[in-house]
């Protein structure tokens, strides 16, 4: 029974830790995904395999169909537990090498007058610093900005960062939340791309107060 | 049956008690740090309370919401008590009254927490969360801890189980020192000298325990 209940339990954490490809096309719309498709049929037809990107996107993504429901199929009997309990083994560190890494910045003025930046990540002062590097802030960001459509999250943290501004500076009447897009590029990557604005928010303060930050 | 002893005898390892109760201290160590910075920057509401209250995320708006918000009312007050009793039950796993229960109560708060705005919930914690589920079935509070204190008169509190075949026994082979007559015994122990009752297998015939 022992010995039973220990591979069940190992079995278990093992299809939940596995790093299987659980692809879908959205995954391979991303620009890294589709530069891996290329640089691996690239790699696939210099050792002789016969193989168009098209067709290697249609075999990940099969594969990822299959491992995917195998996983689910797994971990199903165990999902009220694993929510109750928040445990698991899905935990991904460094996952993901993005080479547009979002920055987030915030910058305030007076009606009319000049933007100044208060924070440009990982750098700004005061309570705004220390609320947008705190790690489960920054997970906020991390997670919402960098995307295509970062969701409902992103104007709720926009205002929230802004009423948190306009608390500590009267003087401003205007704040913008945006997230400038860096193109990173490894040594002898060629040029970076130019930064990108995305996300750009303006808050203002006469919205703010007639309660536009308490909506969803 | 060999294999399957084998197998067993392969995942079936006891940790040492002082390790056990190292990573009971420093992670509830951990757990205070984060969360005192929580209460410092003022970001309770924010971060665990429901929409409606002030808070980032949509609990109340999802299909499953959490536990935490069905049972209790939705208000900010509910988030705050929530995180008192986090930072209190980390306190107690810390200093090691009730560890066990302790952590088991954590592993559920913060995972209700952790639903309520999964964004701001790192993989890290999830990982906090699987070691806190491992110290609640484990012998953690059995060194460097004050229940056994509290309980015994004396430091470090009790020998756990598995180490008192290492230290109480003679390698002789004769039963440990107590069998059959007093109901506890004391043990050294590299850190101190405790007391627990004796552990009835350990006198069996043949136990080198």
């Amino acid at each position: 029974v022992r010995a039973g209940l220990i591979s069940v339990v190992l079995f278990g954490q093992l299809a939940d830790a596995i790093p299987l490809p659980t692809l879908s096309k959205r995954d391979l719309r991303h620009p890294v995904a589709q530069q891996e498709a290329t640089r691996w049929t690239q790699r696939l037809n210099d050792w002789g395999v016969e193989i168009t990107r098209d067709e290697l996107i249609d075999r990940g993504l099969a594969v990822g169909n299959a491992a995917n429901g195998f996983r689910k199929a797994v971990l199903r009997p165990w999902y009220p537990l694993r929510r109750a309990t928040g445990t698991g083994q899905s935990w991904g560190l460094f996952a993901f090498p993005e080479p547009h890494a979002g920055r987030l910045v915030v910058r305030g003025r007076a009606l009319e007058g000049d933007w100044e930046t208060l924070f440009s990540a990982p750098n700004g002062d005061g309570r705004l610093g220390e609320l947008l590097r705190f790690r489960r802030v920054r997970g906020i960001y991390d997670d919402a900005a960098d995307r295509p459509k970062p969701g409902t999250l992103w104007p709720r943290f926009s205002r929230w960062v802004a009423a948190e501004v306009l608390a500590e500076r009267p003087d401003f009447d205007e704040v913008e939340v945006r997230v400038d897009l860096i193109h990173v590029v490894p040594p002898g990557g060629g040029p970076a791309d130019p930064d990108r604005v995305y996300h750009a928010r303006l808050e203002l303060r006469s919205e703010l107060a007639a309660g536009a930050a308490a909506s969803p | 049956m060999r294999a399957l002893r084998s197998w067993v005898g392969l995942w079936d390892v006891r940790e040492h008690p002082r390790s056990l109760a190292l990573v009971r201290i420093l992670m509830a160590a951990v757990l205070l740090w984060d969360f005192a910075q929580v209460l410092q920057l003022d970001l309770v509401v924010p971060l665990f309370g429901p929409l409606e209250a002030g808070g980032l995320g949509n609990p109340l708006g999802r299909k499953q919401p959490p536990l935490l918000y069905e049972l209790l009312p939705a208000t900010a007050g509910v988030a705050q008590g929530t995180v008192l009793a986090v930072v209190g039950l980390s306190a107690t796993l810390m200093v090691g009254l009730l560890p066990r229960l302790s952590a088991a109560l954590l592993v559920v708060l913060l995972a209700q927490l952790a639903l309520v705005l999964p964004p701001a919930d790192r993989g890290i914690d999830m990982l906090v969360r699987n070691t806190l589920v491992v110290l609640a079935f484990s012998r953690c509070g059995d060194t460097l801890s004050l229940g056994p204190r509290l309980q015994t008169g004396s430091w470090p509190g009790s020998i756990p189980h598995g180490s008192i075949r290492s230290t109480c026994s003679p390698s002789s082979g004769r039963s440990p020192p107590g069998c059959g007559s007093g109901a506890r015994r004391s043990c050294s122990w590299p850190i101190g000298t405790a007391t627990r009752p004796i552990d009835r297998a350990a006198c069996a015939p043949g136990s080198t325990a």
